[in-house]
């Protein structure tokens, strides 16, 4: 074949076989990066993100990062997680971006569909599969501070490496997949502590159900199981866990050791969300708490989600119940189910039990990897190819229209951005006050960053939990140790937002209580802007 | 005919060139979006790339969304632990870091360049370090024939016939280059989904390079127009809370201009639920601040009343521009 002929058949098949596949995948590549965009644009970030980023402003013009005390604020989480605003720092410092802008930047778009679409090719060896679950990945309003650079992103990132080459070590036992197992476990313990406590209780659960086996099949068989569990490197991540992240000692104990002093149980947190999601409200649980931030409408689409994950694994189970009842072969595939599947429910549920004890259940987790279950228990029911396409299909459709109404939510109520808070920020800082000041996760921090630019000293503060939320909305004169604040940030252009409270807890929208809020004489309000409100007590 | 096989390290060459390449770009710092870009890229990709390299000399032992996917996580991880051991040593510079990362992607090009030279993986690659032009040049079209072949094939066979160009003669040259190129382009729009599948990352990422520098506009850095209005003890500072209302029963009352424009407002006092007291007409420019010093009234003994003092806008009497109040508890007490 001359050349001739091979540019004829190149121009052939440029005019009558463009690569529909490729033409395809750039158009979902681009349906993908749509949310993220819109978010970004937007300027949607989590309250949490504000302090790790008045941190790394602070710590631009030093060469070391450490804990340590401006004022009254302490930035202890750089204790806990000090991988996180390392990596930001760095990002910062080499990219050339502000703190400030950094954290709109949509870095993480890429990290989740990618994990989703890499792990499902894995799993199911079917494209088709993959792209859904990347559209998944990238639509699920869940993850709405999965787009930038806030924590959870990067910390999934490691998770879904590990279960990438977990998966592998299934398939074949080899040391370069332990290598970077390790590698990447040692990551996660510097960045943040879920996804770290996620890898070693699926990899001991992994290696304690291998073991169980192995004993039955000896006692069954007088053979062993063709593979042999071992829980020395689990026990390895254990240790270095326990050693290197106190968070366990100094967090979650004393909030667990506190669990029955709680004024209601995660059961009690849960039915009234459910209840709040599908009828638009709920008899709170707690003195003005708010059960959901998003609307009805939002809370519908939500639990429709929720059952669309939620429902194939119960009928799985169902089915396995009744198989073993009628003794017949329970699995299609053993070790995936064993040594995959599972692993991934006990780790849902001691991640539920955990934040259960702390602030009521989390379905991060089970958002998360639950999808894979579902498609996994289809699979096992028995149901085509075609039928697992349809159903995330759906799961993705249901998926879309939960993140438009959430999107709904952001564009009637578009956050506050620094520059608005500028002006009050500056104003409160030269007032030179020293006493803690009251307000929700958003205002402060939004106060916190801005401030950084300015100064190095910040005054202590306090987020909203039940008793101090009443004692600016009622004057209810209750002094304790909480309540102990001299000064009240309200962001007076968003006061019909819900407020983010101590341990994710939503406290009702301010724009109830305004007249309470001016009749209440323990607060004198000194300073108005348009913007910021702030009271003194 | 020397049959010996080994696979194409221009990968390798990629990631070491771009390595050095956007670490300059993010030193020279031309323009500040591609130093963005650049920083991006070098910490979250070829780290975890030339590791994994390291690790799986032979390439098809990694899907391509694995070893993509793999490479960002294990970038991030490393930039941790790089990062760590930087901040408990030398320090955070962007030169140290600089350093750090290049010496380490460097070496793990090495390795993986040592590993895949001397493993011998034995797969069907042509081995284009041989200098044998011709018999490259030659497995190369058959590859390409065939229609097995990979981007990165002819990316090499392109480099060696340029560097080649002594030797070749002229327009034979020219055909082999243009041969490479249309089989280059051939390859890229081929229609089996084997071959799409492998380009689906790749895709992915340049569109999220394309769509980072549309999504990301950094927000103006200037505090936003507004006019600004607070109570204050007589010295100007709160800084004692419990100060703010003065031992005389007088506090200060301030107004700041900050829209930029000239404004006229009117400023009214009320006492409790009482009518409107017109306290001042204002016109200020931008930037212009205006103060008052107000004596509270007297009240009853162990009366408690709000007062009120609200800032209009001169065009709007309807609805308050700007509210603050205080609470007097007999201030002769």
């Amino acid at each position: 074949m001359n050349l001739k002929s091979k540019f004829n058949n190149l121009t052939f098949i440029i005019s009558t076989k463009i690569d529909t596949h490729l033409l395809t995948f750039a158009v979902i590549s681009i349906l993908i990066l749509i949310p993220s965009y819109l978010f970004s644009r937007l300027r949607i970030t989590d309250g949490f993100l504000f302090q790790v980023i008045a941190y790394v402003q602070l710590t631009l013009r030093s060469d070391h990062l450490k804990s340590f005390i401006a004022g009254g604020y302490s930035f202890n989480f750089v204790e806990y997680l000090p991988g996180y605003p390392l990596i930001l720092s760095i990002l910062s410092r080499l990219g050339g971006i502000t703190p400030k802008e950094l954290q709109f930047l949509p870095l993480a778009a890429l990290f989740v569909p990618l994990g989703y679409y890499t792990i499902s090719k894995r799993l199911f060896h079917s494209n088709g599969i993959a792209i859904l679950f990347a559209l998944y990945g990238a639509y699920d309003i869940g993850l709405v501070s999965h787009y930038n650079v806030f924590v959870y992103p990067w910390s999934n990132l490691l998770y879904f490496g590990y279960l990438i080459f977990y998966l592998r070590w299934i398939d074949r036992k080899q040391l370069e997949d332990l290598i970077i197992v390790m590698i990447l476990f040692i990551g996660s313990l510097f960045l943040h502590y879920a996804s770290t406590a996620w890898i070693i209780i699926h990899s001991i659960s992994a290696n304690l159900v291998l073991i169980a086996i192995n004993c039955y099949s000896l006692r069954k068989t007088g053979a062993n199981y063709h593979r042999r569990g071992s829980l020395a490197l689990p026990t390895a991540f254990l240790v270095a866990f326990m050693t290197f992240n106190q968070m366990f000692y100094k967090v979650w104990l004393p909030s667990a050791s506190s669990f029955t002093q709680k004024s209601a149980s995660p059961f009690e947190l849960l039915n009234s969300k459910i209840i709040s999601y599908l009828y638009g409200s709920a008899e709170s649980v707690e003195p003005y708490r708010f059960m959901n931030t998003w609307g009805q409408a939002f809370g519908i689409w939500r639990s429709i989600e929720y059952s669309f994950v939620f429902l194939p694994i119960l009928v799985w189970i169902l089915k396995i119940f009744l198989f073993a009842l009628r003794r017949k072969p329970v699995f299609k595939d053993l070790d995936r189910n064993l040594l995959f599947v599972l692993p991934l429910f006990i780790t849902a549920l001691i991640d539920w039990g955990a934040y259960g004890v702390h602030s009521g259940f989390n379905f991060r987790y089970s958002l998360l990897v639950f999808p894979f279950i579902s498609v996994m228990a289809l699979n096992e029911i028995g149901l085509s190819r075609f039928i697992q396409k349809a159903f995330l299909a759906g799961l993705c459709l249901v998926t879309i229209i939960t993140y438009l109404l959430g999107l709904k939510h952001y564009t009637t109520n578009p956050p506050t951005s620094y520059s608005e808070t500028m002006a009050g920020s500056n104003w409160l800082l030269g007032q030179r006050l020293s006493g803690p000041i009251l307000s929700d996760l958003d205002t402060l921090g939004q106060f916190l960053v801005a401030a950084s630019e300015s100064t190095a000293i910040f005054p202590r503060t306090l987020t909203y939990d039940a008793i101090t939320y009443q004692s600016v909305v009622e004057n209810t004169g209750v002094e304790d140790n909480r309540s102990e604040y001299e000064l009240v940030l309200i962001d007076a252009k968003n006061l019909s937002k819900p407020l983010h409270g101590i341990s994710n807890k939503y406290f009702e929208p301010l724009s109830l209580h305004v007249s309470s809020i001016t009749r209440n004489d323990g607060l004198t309000k000194i300073y108005d802007d348009g913007r910021l409100w702030i009271f003194i007590r | 005919m020397d049959r010996h096989y080994r696979q194409n390290n221009v990968d390798l060459l990629f990631i070491g060139m771009g390595c050095l390449i956007f670490t300059l770009l993010i030193i020279v710092d031309i323009f500040q979006a591609i130093r963005q870009v650049s920083a991006i890229v070098i910490l979250i990709f070829p780290t975890g790339y030339s590791l994994l390299a390291c690790l799986y000399p032979d390439r098809s032992s990694l899907s391509p969304a694995e070893r993509y996917f793999a490479s960002i996580a294990l970038s991030v991880s490393m930039l941790i632990i790089v990062g760590l051991l930087l901040n408990s040593s030398v320090g955070l510079s962007v030169w140290n870091i600089w350093i750090a990362l290049c010496s380490l992607n460097l070496m793990f090009v090495f390795i993986a360049y040592v590993r895949r030279t001397r493993g011998g993986s034995g797969n069907n690659q042509p081995d284009f370090s041989s200098g044998d032009l011709g018999k490259s040049t030659k497995m190369c079209m058959q590859t390409a024939i065939s229609e097995r072949g990979r981007l990165s094939e002819f990316a090499t066979l392109s480099l060696v016939l340029s560097v080649a160009k002594e030797q070749a003669k002229g327009l034979e040259l020219l055909k082999m280059r243009c041969f490479a190129l249309l089989s280059m382009t051939k390859t890229s729009l081929h229609t089996r989904s084997g071959n799409s599948a492998k380009l689906i990352p790749g895709i992915f990422v340049l569109l999220s390079a394309v769509f980072y520098f549309f999504a990301f506009i950094p927000e103006a850095q200037s505090v936003s127009p507004t006019t600004q209005l607070f109570l204050t003890n007589l010295n100007g500072k709160n800084n004692d809370s419990a100060s703010i209302v003065s031992n005389t029963g007088k506090i200060r009352l301030v107004v700041v201009n900050r829209e930029n424009q000239p404004m006229e407002y009117e400023m009214v006092s009320q006492v409790a639920a009482g009518a409107n007291n017109h306290l001042a007409y204002l016109e200020l420019d931008p930037g212009q601040e205006w103060s008052l010093v107000y004596e509270l009234p007297s009240l009853p003994r162990n009366a408690k009343q709000r007062i009120t003092f609200s800032l209009y806008l001169k065009d709007n009497a309807s609805k308050p521009y700007r509210q603050v109040h205080v609470w007097v508890n007999n201030p002769e007490q």
